[in-house]
């Protein structure tokens, strides 16, 4: 089946490319039936797309906690700091658990051994109804504890995004506070920063 | 020569077989209509998660994400939206030169419009975040709306720098003609729609004043002033309705250069601010509760081809087949609200997704006629190839005209069956209302449409009420609720 004309070479031209562009081209989103899964290092840097990632959530946590270890709040108190996480807001474009950020600094934190941690707004609910059954063993008064923080941890993430034709730029700014509720004092404060670039190849499939 | 046309009329019947096969398995637009309009969407979305799953394409899934949300299944209808936008970054992120492309570009240059795959409009794009921002509202999600309206203003800016370009090149390289849409060919069903005074009125095919007022309302509960502003502002710049609207939902901010404090509801479930001095401050708690209202009606038009005879100097009348909504907007039944004693509640129609698609396609319509034209003089072209090379043997040369004719009807069918692939986001409403107001703690609201109507008692302990309201058809209003 030769195709020796200019006119038969054209059609076959075209219709190869209808072919791979018709009824909305080649399919996309979808793992083939030939996909395989492999375990890989969770702590292995993660560059898949330019959105919030697993790398970016491990740097942030390891970056904050060892700066808020290092302040004079937490390294000198005579006794371990009771702290309670408060939220930490998303103001980026994606949907980012921050739940992930907080729970990952509390971990280490308390790996630490130099805080206290005291139930959040997360387990607050869980930990009231836990009392609540044993309201007649004990009086509510007696729990001074859950409400005496000594600190409270806040925080914020932020994103600017740009794109050109062929550039991809996302900066991400996470900072936490921590903040004395009596006071309102803030006494600790520290951002982690995260750049990443994506460029687009010239030519491609 | 014989093999040669063989082989040609082999791959041309050979294709044009796969592409009817392929293109009849997707729901075809008037079913979709149908359904829709008729307020039954159980077969259709079973029909349409079959297609989804099949073709993966952004178009069925931005069809089956929208007929989720018709049907209150939030987090189904967020998945979708979510694979419709995972498609459409793939696409964008692909190589500046690629073979796809390429593809799609002869393909649509050479044969048919269908050639060239779907991903969106700049309105579309845009109303993926406005509509998935719903969803995460009606999950209460605040913060996950929130992310979605700034998805929203990403993308319009993306939009921008991405059609902006194309339709200033076109206009620098293209000759001078089609400078309105009066001189667009006698027999286009789609002449006087563009020479409309609300679609030429448009500021551009993009931004609607509806993601906008929306995205201030969001941002405002998820805490972020400063962003709910900016919003605000760009709605009231793009439509006077807009303004009409924060006249009436935030009197206090809509007159002043940026939001007030006091004006932000805390967000639910949120407990007094973290950071206060000591000395608890104790909160009045106002006699009136805020209603936004949200609400859709009727059915954005659905893009189609129409076949157009013009006239070409030199070559004389040809038929090219033009992008073309060939099912109209369904504009659906008024929508009414009202408060404590039937007392009405503004509705201020911010969307009509008809005025956009129309925008967006007389924009593109330079480059659509350039296209078409080279579609139909390539299609001659091939069957005038068919014709002289049959003509040139002695063994054909008694059959030139019909394989001439043949070949030439292979190319038309081929195309005409690719042209089934041309569709829009076709389960958009064509209007989007936004109202807001106070109304007395505890009071009812009644949301009516047509024939059908809805009470909401609301609930006392609720800072405010945000109502969803959709009209499928005159006898099936959906309604639902989220209290903050």
């Amino acid at each position: 089946m030769t195709l020796k004309h200019p006119a038969a070479a054209l059609v076959a031209l075209a219709l190869f490319a209808m072919q791979l562009t018709a009824c909305g081209g080649p399919r996309t989103g979808r793992v083939s039936g030939d996909g395989e899964v492999v375990y890989e290092d969770p702590q292995a840097e993660e560059t898949v797309t330019t959105h919030w990632g697993s790398t970016d959530l491990q740097t942030t946590a390891e970056s904050l906690t060892q700066s808020l270890l290092a302040s004079r709040w937490i390294k000198d108190a005579s006794a371990q700091p009771k702290i309670r996480l408060r939220e930490v807001r998303n103001f980026t474009d994606e949907h980012i658990d921050t739940k992930g950020i907080t729970d990952k600094i509390r971990i280490m934190l308390l790996r630490s051994g130099l805080v206290r941690f005291l139930a959040d707004d997360a387990n607050l609910d869980a930990v009231f109804a836990e009392r609540d059954l044993t309201e007649t063993a004990t009086r509510r008064g007696a729990n001074k504890l859950l409400a005496d923080t000594d600190y409270i941890i806040t925080g914020t993430v932020r994103s600017i995004r740009k794109r050109t034709k062929t550039v991809g730029d996302v900066y991400y700014q996470v900072s936490l506070e921590l903040t004395d509720p009596q006071s309102g004092e803030i006494v600790w404060a520290d951002e982690k920063e995260i750049r990443k670039l994506t460029t687009k190849p010239t030519i491609g499939w | 020569m014989a093999r040669c046309i063989t082989a040609t009329t082999f791959l041309v019947c050979s294709l044009f077989a796969g592409f009817s096969g392929g293109c009849a398995s997707r729901v075809p637009t008037d079913e979709i209509r149908a359904a829709i309009l008729s307020g039954e969407v159980d077969d259709l979305e079973k029909r349409l998660e079959e297609t989804h799953e099949e073709y993966s394409e952004m178009v069925t899934a931005l069809n089956l994400a929208r007929v989720r949300q018709m049907d209150g299944r939030w987090a189904d209808s967020a998945r979708a939206f979510d694979e419709a936008l995972a498609i459409l970054e793939e696409y964008e992120s692909r190589a500046l030169v690629n073979i796809r492309a390429l593809a799609s570009g002869a393909g649509t240059f050479l044969l048919s419009r269908g050639a060239e795959s779907y991903f969106g409009a700049g309105y579309e794009r845009s109303l993926l975040h406005t509509f998935n921002a719903l969803n995460y509202l009606m999950l209460g999600d605040i913060p996950g709306a929130a992310a979605e309206i700034r998805r929203m203003e990403q993308r319009q800016a993306f939009w921008l720098e991405e059609s902006q370009a194309r339709i200033e090149k076109i206009l620098e390289n293209k000759e001078k003609v089609y400078d309105s849409p009066e001189e667009l060919p006698q027999g286009y069903s789609m002449r006087e729609i563009l020479s409309d005074e609300a679609v030429r009125g448009l500021v551009n095919n993009y931004q609607d004043a509806f993601s906008y007022a929306l995205g201030a309302v969001l941002l405002r509960l998820a805490g972020d002033l400063q962003a709910a502003g900016v919003n605000m502002r760009r709605a009231m710049t793009l439509d006077d309705k807009a303004g009409r609207f924060f006249e009436q939902a935030w009197p206090a901010a809509a007159g002043g250069a940026s939001l007030k404090r006091r004006d932000v509801p805390p967000l639910p479930g949120k407990r007094p601010d973290a950071v206060s001095p000591a000395g608890k401050r104790t909160r009045k708690r106002p006699d009136t509760q805020e209603v936004t209202i949200i609400g859709f009606t009727g059915l954005a038009p659905s893009l189609g081809v129409e076949n157009v005879r013009i006239w070409v100097p030199v070559v004389g009348h040809i038929l090219i087949d033009l992008p073309a909504y060939t099912q109209r907007a369904v504009p659906g039944s008024t929508l009414l609200a009202s408060g404590p004693a039937r007392k009405q509640i503004a509705l201020h129609p911010l969307l009509r997704t008809d005025l956009l698609a129309y925008r967006t396609l007389w924009d593109s319509m330079r480059a659509e006629a350039g296209f078409a034209v080279s579609r139909a003089v390539s299609r001659a072209g091939i069957a005038a190839g068919a014709y002289l090379v049959a003509k040139s043997n002695s063994a054909t040369r008694d059959y030139a005209e019909i394989i001439g004719s043949l070949t030439m009807l292979f190319l038309d069918l081929t195309a005409q069956s690719m042209s089934s692939s041309v569709r829009n986001w076709e389960t958009l409403p064509n209007t989007g209302y936004l109202a807001g107001t106070r109304v007395p703690r505890g009071a009812e609201v009644t949301i009516a449409s047509g024939g059908s109507e809805q009470r909401i008692i609301l609930p006392e302990e609720a800072q405010g009420i945000i109502i969803l309201a959709t009209e499928m058809s005159a006898a099936n209003l959906k309604v639902y609720h989220v209290t903050y």
